[in-house]
């Protein structure tokens, strides 16, 4: 009785040299372990051919001249040439060692990479992980476009960045739909995401997250006149509103600690939100009418 | 990963470990156990197994080149197969990158040394790809890595959200990780008498006093929920919505959401502190009721009275 894990290998090593895909009666025939009679040798091969695709080794299937063919091209087999030092190969040890990522395959990676490295190192951060990150990963490294559900609504999307800010995950990229380029929370992604042709897009070279994400903030919606607002934020609540809203938010700082921030906005009711939320730590200086809202809104909770 | 493995584990682990004992020509059993994570005997039994295969006719040119000696150690001569590991699957590749991105992200980290290197070489095999992690920067943060190094005692003035004050308390450091977007402080609390887990970005001011504490290891599990943290009595609370407030639900975690015939929604929250309450009901407006506890129904109407004095 052969063991499965040594026909495995001999399968591998089988298909990744041959100089031509080979058919599954080649295979039985040059793999030992493969049972007799066509029916339980092509089930067992089924079965063997899923555990490998599982695991990542790409098996390709074609039919030629009526029979299905297999290999495993090596170009697709082995991981490229990229010269780690043993410093560099410790260092993304302690890395793993250090983030935690739920779901994550660190330890999987590493052992591909030289093996674990004994990294004493206090866990330091732990990042949210989601279903779809991985396959979204992928889709961005073969330049393939993304579809997924998303409010609803299907969506195909060339992803040009992935980003994590301020704990949430975002894809960017060109909606095809849309043809415009469009953010996407990935936590608010729905089902699973499918990932089409490889390079069928190119990444632009120098794309900006940052300015992308800084775009769509929340205080704008298209087609609205924009308006500035001065807030002024008390002692208590501005090292957080400063660190929210970045120093160039900031019109003026007041020996009181008191704070003025400048927000051109668009959207009122975001920016009503925001400055009620902030309790009696902070109130709308200017213009008028936006102040006016702002009462009239609370009036409406206290008459 | 000891204990019970399929076919796939052992599998999988060959195809890292023959091609890395390939090029170095060998390595002791108890070597490969430590590094691949296995049993001794484990390792034994599966590179004896990968010393017979190979491919038709089964020739020595034509076997997996590895032999287990009696001593304990393994040789190996490379061959026509296996030389390299199988590539990294696309979520082994997004782990290495987030942790590695994640890790030079943290304030105070090299920029340019080893991590960076080794990022750079992955991001190019993997075709190009990136994953760009930033995190955020408290004032203070690079003060608190310090003292918990140092275990050295510090005087807080910390914003308590669920409370909207500021206070000062003498705390001891412990940890500091960074979770759920945020960093994280996990100290000896001495007004609280007990551990607490702080929010860096609360912490107003710092003094440190030059007290030193005896080291110790923290009961909290810096990767643990929010919820499995000791902080401010969460109660709950149960609110009615106006209809168009779905955000609530998407965005916090309700329970018990019903949608009633007139089209508002009931929930169940949990909350922990009367602060939080009051910035949800400002934020929803006069559609919004709180059905349940009792003495927090006139919340919002409190808080807008509050607010509204500012402006009078």
């Amino acid at each position: 009785m052969i063991d499965r894990v040594e026909r495995l290998t001999n399968l591998v090593a089988l298909l990744l040299t041959t100089s031509r895909p080979l058919t599954l009666q080649e295979i039985a025939d040059q793999v030992p372990g493969y049972p007799e009679g066509h029916q339980s040798c092509r089930r067992q091969f089924e079965r063997d051919k899923e555990m490998l695709r599982r695991e990542g080794v790409p098996i390709t299937a074609e039919v030629l001249d009526g029979e299905h063919v297999y290999r495993i091209p090596p170009d697709e087999y082995y991981l490229p040439e990229f010269d780690l030092t043993d410093e560099e190969r410790i260092a993304l040890n302690v890395a793993v060692a250090a983030v935690r990522l739920d779901g994550g395959q660190g330890r999987e990676a590493l052992l591909k990479l030289g093996g674990l490295e004994r990294a004493d190192v206090p866990p330091l951060a732990s990042i949210p992980s989601l279903p779809a990150l991985p396959a979204l990963f992928d889709a961005h490294r073969r330049r393939a476009p993304a579809t997924f559900t998303y409010a609803g609504q299907e969506r195909t999307v060339e992803p040009y960045a992935l980003a994590l800010r301020r704990g949430h995950w975002y894809v960017m990229g060109q909606d095809r739909l849309r043809e415009d380029v469009r953010t996407f929370r990935v936590d608010r992604i729905e089902g699973d995401v499918g990932v089409g042709e490889p390079a069928s897009y190119e990444r632009p070279a120098d794309f900006d997250p940052d300015a992308v994400l800084a775009g769509g903030d929340r205080w704008r919606l298209p087609g609205d006149e924009p308006v500035v607002v001065r807030v002024l934020v008390d002692a208590v609540a501005a090292a957080g509103v400063r660190a929210e809203l970045g120093e160039d938010a900031v019109e003026e700082t007041r020996p009181s600690g008191e704070i003025v921030v400048r927000l051109t906005v668009t959207n009122r009711p975001a920016l009503r939100s925001w400055v009620v939320g902030l309790l009696d730590h902070a109130e709308v200086l200017s213009p008028a009418d936006v102040r006016g809202e702002v009462v009239a809104w609370l009036e409406a909770l206290a008459p | 990963m000891r204990g019970r493995e399929d076919a796939g584990d052992r599998l999988r682990r060959l195809l890292a470990v023959i091609p890395w004992l390939l090029e170095r020509g060998g390595a002791s059993v108890d070597e490969i156990a430590e590094r691949f994570d296995v049993d001794p005997d484990r390792v034994v039994r599966d590179l004896s197994l990968a010393g017979l295969c190979g491919v038709p006719p089964f020739t020595p040119d034509q076997l997996i080149d590895i032999f287990v000696d009696d001593d304990g150690s393994v040789v190996a001569s490379p061959g026509p197969f296996f030389t390299r590991p199988l590539r990294l699957t696309a979520a082994e590749g997004f782990t290495l990158l987030t942790a590695g991105r994640t890790l030079l992200a943290v304030p105070g980290v090299d920029q340019e040394g080893p991590l960076a290197r080794a990022l750079d070489k992955l991001a190019r095999a993997l075709g190009g790809a990136g994953v760009d992690v930033a995190l955020e920067e408290p004032e203070h943060l690079a003060a608190l890595r310090q003292t918990v190094d140092d275990h050295e005692r510090v005087e807080i003035e910390y914003y308590t959200a669920s409370r909207d004050e500021v206070t000062t308390r003498a705390v001891d450091p412990l940890a500091v990780f960074a979770s759920e977007g945020h960093w994280h402080l996990i100290a000896h609390c001495h007004q609280a008498r007990g551990e607490r887990d702080f929010r860096v970005d609360r912490v107003r001011g710092l003094v440190r006093t030059g007290e030193r504490f005896p080291p110790r290891d923290t009961a909290i599990d810096p990767m643990a929920p929010d919820s499995f943290r000791p902080g401010a009595e969460a109660r709950t609370v149960r609110l009615r919505l106006p209809a168009d407030a779905w955000w609530v639900v998407e965005t916090y975690p309700t329970r018990k959401v019903t949608e009633r015939k007139d089209g508002r929604i009931d929930v169940e929250l949990a909350v922990s502190g009367q602060a939080w309450l009051e910035r949800l009901l400002l934020a929803l407006g006069p559609g919004a009721e709180v059905r349940d506890p009792g003495d927090l129904r006139d919340a919002g109407r409190q808080a807008a009275a509050r607010v509204l004095a500012r402006y009078r």
